[in-house]
Formats: structure tokens, C-alpha cells, sequence
């Protein structure tokens, strides 16, 4: 059964100081001297981004994570997509995962969006006899016509975005992780953008996304997190979240 | 929708097929600008080989054509464990936007730099077929004993490049530690110069360097026209004791790569 466990997790992020903290000398010469020399060196000052948070999310649950900026929105969708390990407490999570934090990479800029999307469907796991339909169905979503042949180079930034957002969007996964609105291009593909996203959305078990809108959140999901320092201060259905957290804002001016 | 379980190879190398097309498709970017494309590997190691065959060869006075083989393997192996020793700090860094994107084990993309290496060692070795031939007079069917001494090599550098990939997204400056290290192993070990030229009491320190072993089970095989057993022993041990130790290593360390790559 897909599913997100969350038990009492620590998520930290190490800062990039000087370069002695980071230096296999100095982690040489303190290991070797049993740390009377350089022994400050395995004392990284970290960044508590996360701080003993317990979650569960549920098949069908569709979670909207609110708070301000850095809260740690980011930091709890980067650890359910997998991209960071909690440094300590219990992280559970069951089903594939398809994270939409950023978009643009993992492509060839000098071979054209066709050619590219032969080592994307590979990414995605996406079978060889299915190419030929991923690779129309890109093709109708993007409207790229004859740029779909032509190196990425020569796009411009808004036929960038619509190809890879066409792209990642085309597999359904268990878990959604999507990060705030993926803003994409002129208005007419952000509806299109929207309907694809929606769609996609409804075919996954669970939904984790992270946004600043009322509307997106009413629309999209049946239940909502409010975060603060790295906290869940509530937890419950998205108009009680939203209506707290708006009470929380007025609060501080 | 639950995943089957990989099995045998898979499980070990997960994604191995991907990591190679991804590779074979680094090789084509590298030269995609170029009208030579791949052959730009070839000239530059022809260059280096020759240059070091007419000289080395004059001064250690041995016949030219046998000198030529044992350095072109020589410096073919050595190219390709070195880039690797010294590239594999990189690798994960260098693969943050797919790694970050899609749902694939991030071993594969150390999987995927090490084949970029092995397929560059692919075609010296590919170039190196037609020396050989020219210049052994009595290839005997034991020179196809290189093979598995070829295999041990990637195995070794495997697991070699797991362990430092592990650790080189937590220590910037391990790249150029390698670097000088392989330097110094480089002048060290046999690659260019022969073990009988050192005399009879400095060459036995080259039998306790265990590269020199991983260079003799592909060279010894086609120069000698023997299997050389003792190499073959400690480059086997040595080769799945750094495969296992790479595993083992890179497992421990693996919830900890993410956060060293914000």
C-alpha cells in the first residue's frame, strides 16, 4: 500500500563554511591524532531545517504543505522525493515517486527534443515499444511543430519549460511531489499545463504539494499541513489550515 | 504498482543498462563537436605511446616492437584506472539534475562515469589489437586469459569509484589527493619502464604495489605467453575485496550523499 511514515525525523542541512571542514587532510590528521589535531573539523555547524516531525500520509490523501518561507516546505518534499535522508528518527515511504521540484534537467542542450526524449523515456522507465506514443504525445502537448527537430539551443525559455514539463508529466507515478506553481510559459500553455498537471495528479495515490494559494489547495487537495521552523504546528483540512495560518499572519502584521 | 525484485546482475549494478546508454551517450557528446570524434582518444594516446616507446625503448634497449605493446597496454589500463581514481569524487555531483529528477538509483550514475572510462579503454584496447598481432610472432591461445585480467580491472575500479564517489561529496580536496597519489604511482609502477631494469633488489617493491598485478594480467598473458598466477591471485582478491568494500561503503554512506549535495 503506498504510503509516507514520517516518525520524530531530524532533517539537517551541513553549511559550507571554510574549507577545512571539508578537507581530507584535516579528517586524516584528526583521525590520526585521535582528534588532538584539526579535531574542530567534525564539528560542521548544520542547519536544523527539520526538527522531530512525525507525519503519515495515506493512500488517497492529498496534501497541501503551507507555511512561509523557510519553514522547511522545501526541505520535507526534497525527503519524500528521496533526495535528502533524515539524520535521524524513521522515514518509511512505499510506492514509486515522481518529484516536480524543478524543471530543465537532465537534458542534451545540442540534440533536438525527439532525440532527447529517447534518454528521457529511458529516465522514466518508460518501455521501448511505448516510445512512439510518448514521443506524439509530447509533440501534441508541446505545439512545438518544427522546433521539435531542432537542438534545444535554439528554443526559447517558454518552449524549454512546456517541453520538459510535457516531458516528466507523461508517467503517472503512486507519489507526486511537486513543488509551488511551476510557472510555464505564456498563458495559453499554463492552462494546458494546468489540466495536464490536474489530470495527472487524479491518477496518483498520494499527492504532497507545497503552495502559497488558497485556491490551488481547495481545489486540489483534501488535506493540509501548516509548517513553522522546521515544525507541523497544525494539521487538518485545508480551510482550517488556511483560515489558522491567515489568523497567524494578521497576528504578526 | 509494485516494482519486481531485480535479480543476479541487476541487483548489483542497478539500472546497468541504462547507466550504459547513458554513457555511450557522454561519448558522443564529448566529440560531438569535432570532425574526429572518438578518434581524438586514439591520436592523443598514440601520441603518448610512440613518444614513449622511441625513447624508454632506446634506453632500456629492447626490441621496439615488444616494447611498443607492453607500453600501449601499459598506458591504456593505467589511463583508465587513473581517470577513474581521480574523476570519481565528481561523479555524483556531476549528475545532481538527473539524480534529483527521476527515480533512479544514484549508484547508477557512478555505474554510468565508470563505463564512460571502460568504453574509452574499449578502444585503446580495440587499437592495441592490431599492434599486437603485427608485432607478437607466437600468440598462443593463453593471451586469452587478458579478458578476465581486462575484467578485474573494472571490477577494482568500481568499487574504487564507489568508495571515493561516497566520500567526495563530503571532502572537496579528495580529487586532488588522488591526483598527486596517482602521480607519484604513475612513476612508481611499472607502466612505461621494465621491472628489470630496477635491478634485482629494488623490483621486488613492485611485486608488493598491487597495480602492478592489475597491468600484468593483461600484459602478461600476450607478452609472456603465460599465465602469471601469482598476479592473478592478488588482482582477483584485490578486485572483490574492493567491489565489496565499494558496496559496503557506499551503502553506509548513502543517506548522507544527499545533504552534502545542497
Amino acid at each position: 500500500m503506498t504510503h509516507i511514515h514520517f516518525d520524530n525525523i531530524d532533517v539537517s542541512y551541513p553549511i559550507r563554511v571554510g574549507g577545512r571542514e571539508r578537507s581530507t587532510m584535516a579528517a586524516l590528521a584528526a583521525t590520526a591524532s585521535f582528534g588532538r589535531i584539526a579535531g574542530d573539523m567534525k564539528k560542521i555547524p548544520y542547519v536544523n531545517a527539520i526538527r522531530g516531525l512525525s507525519l503519515k500520509v495515506n493512500s488517497g490523501d492529498r496534501l497541501a504543505v503551507i507555511g512561509r518561507n523557510g519553514a522547511g516546505k522545501s526541505t520535507l518534499l526534497k525527503t519524500v522525493a528521496g533526495i535528502i535522508h533524515p539524520l535521524s528518527g524513521k522515514s518509511d515511504i512505499e510506492g514509486s515517486i515522481l518529484s516536480l521540484l524543478s524543471l530543465g534537467s537532465g537534458v542534451n542542450m545540442e540534440v533536438s527534443a525527439r532525440t532527447n526524449l529517447k534518454l528521457i523515456s529511458r529516465l522514466l522507465g518508460i518501455p521501448k515499444s511505448e516510445l512512439d506514443v510518448f514521443t506524439a504525445n509530447i509533440l501534441e502537448f508541446t505545439e512545438l511543430g518544427e522546433f521539435f527537430d531542432l537542438p534545444l539551443n535554439t528554443y526559447s525559455s517558454g518552449m524549454l519549460v512546456r517541453f520538459m514539463f510535457g516531458a516528466v508529466t507523461y508517467k503517472p507515478a503512486d507519489i507526486i511531489v511537486v513543488d509551488e506553481v511551476i510557472g510555464a510559459g505564456d498563458a495559453k500553455f499554463f492552462k494546458k499545463a494546468e489540466a495536464r498537471a490536474r489530470e495527472l495528479f487524479k491518477k496518483s495515490n498520494i499527492l504532497v504539494l507545497s503552495t502559497h494559494s488558497p485556491d490551488i489547495t481547495y481545489e486540489l487537495c483534501n488535506r493540509a499541513i501548516l509548517m513553522s521552523r522546521g515544525e507541523i504546528i497544525m494539521d487538518g483540512t485545508p480551510k482550517e489550515v488556511w483560515a489558522e495560518y491567515h489568523e497567524a499572519l494578521a497576528k504578526e502584521g | 504498482m509494485t516494482s519486481s525484485k531485480p535479480s543476479g546482475l541487476s541487483r548489483l549494478f542497478p539500472k546497468w543498462d541504462l547507466a550504459l546508454s547513458l554513457a555511450w551517450q557522454d561519448i558522443k557528446d564529448r566529440f560531438s563537436r569535432t570532425v574526429l570524434g572518438p578518434f581524438w582518444i586514439v591520436i592523443s594516446n598514440a601520441m603518448l605511446v610512440i613518444g614513449i616507446t622511441i625513447v624508454f625503448g632506446a634506453l632500456f634497449k629492447t626490441p621496439i616492437a615488444d616494447f611498443l605493446v607492453y607500453v600501449s597496454l601499459g598506458i591504456a589500463l593505467w589511463t583508465f584506472l587513473s581517470t577513474v581514481m581521480t574523476g570519481a569524487s565528481s561523479y555524483l555531483e556531476s549528475g545532481k539534475n538527473i539524480l534529483f529528477t527521476y527515480n533512479v538509483p544514484w549508484s547508477m550514475q557512478i555505474t554510468r562515469k565508470v563505463f564512460v572510462e571502460g568504453i574509452v579503454l574499449a578502444i585503446h584496447l580495440l587499437v592495441a589489437i592490431p599492434v599486437i598481432l603485427i608485432a607478437q610472432k607466437d600468440l598462443g591461445l593463453v593471451s586469452f586469459m587478458s579478458i578476465p585480467g581486462i575484467f578485474m580491472n573494472l571490477m577494482f575500479a568500481y568499487g574504487l569509484a564507489l568508495i571515493i564517489a561516497s566520500y567526495g561529496v563530503r571532502y572537496s580536496d579528495l580529487s586532488h589527493a588522488l591526483e598527486s597519489i596517482m602521480l607519484f604511482l604513475f612513476l612508481f609502477t611499472p607502466v612505461f619502464w621494465l621491472e628489470a631494469a630496477l635491478g634485482p633488489t629494488r623490483s621486488a617493491f613492485v611485486h608488493y604495489n598491487p597495480l602492478f598485478h592489475f597491468l600484468e594480467v593483461v600484459r602478461g598473458p600476450i607478452l609472456d605467453q603465460v599465465i602469471p598466477v601469482d598476479s592473478f591471485i592478488i588482482a582477483g582478491l584485490v578486485s572483490v575485496g574492493s567491489l565489496a568494500l565499494g558496496i559496503f561503503i557506499y551503502t553506509k554512506r548513502r543517506s548522507k550523499i544527499g545533504m552534502w549535495m545542497q
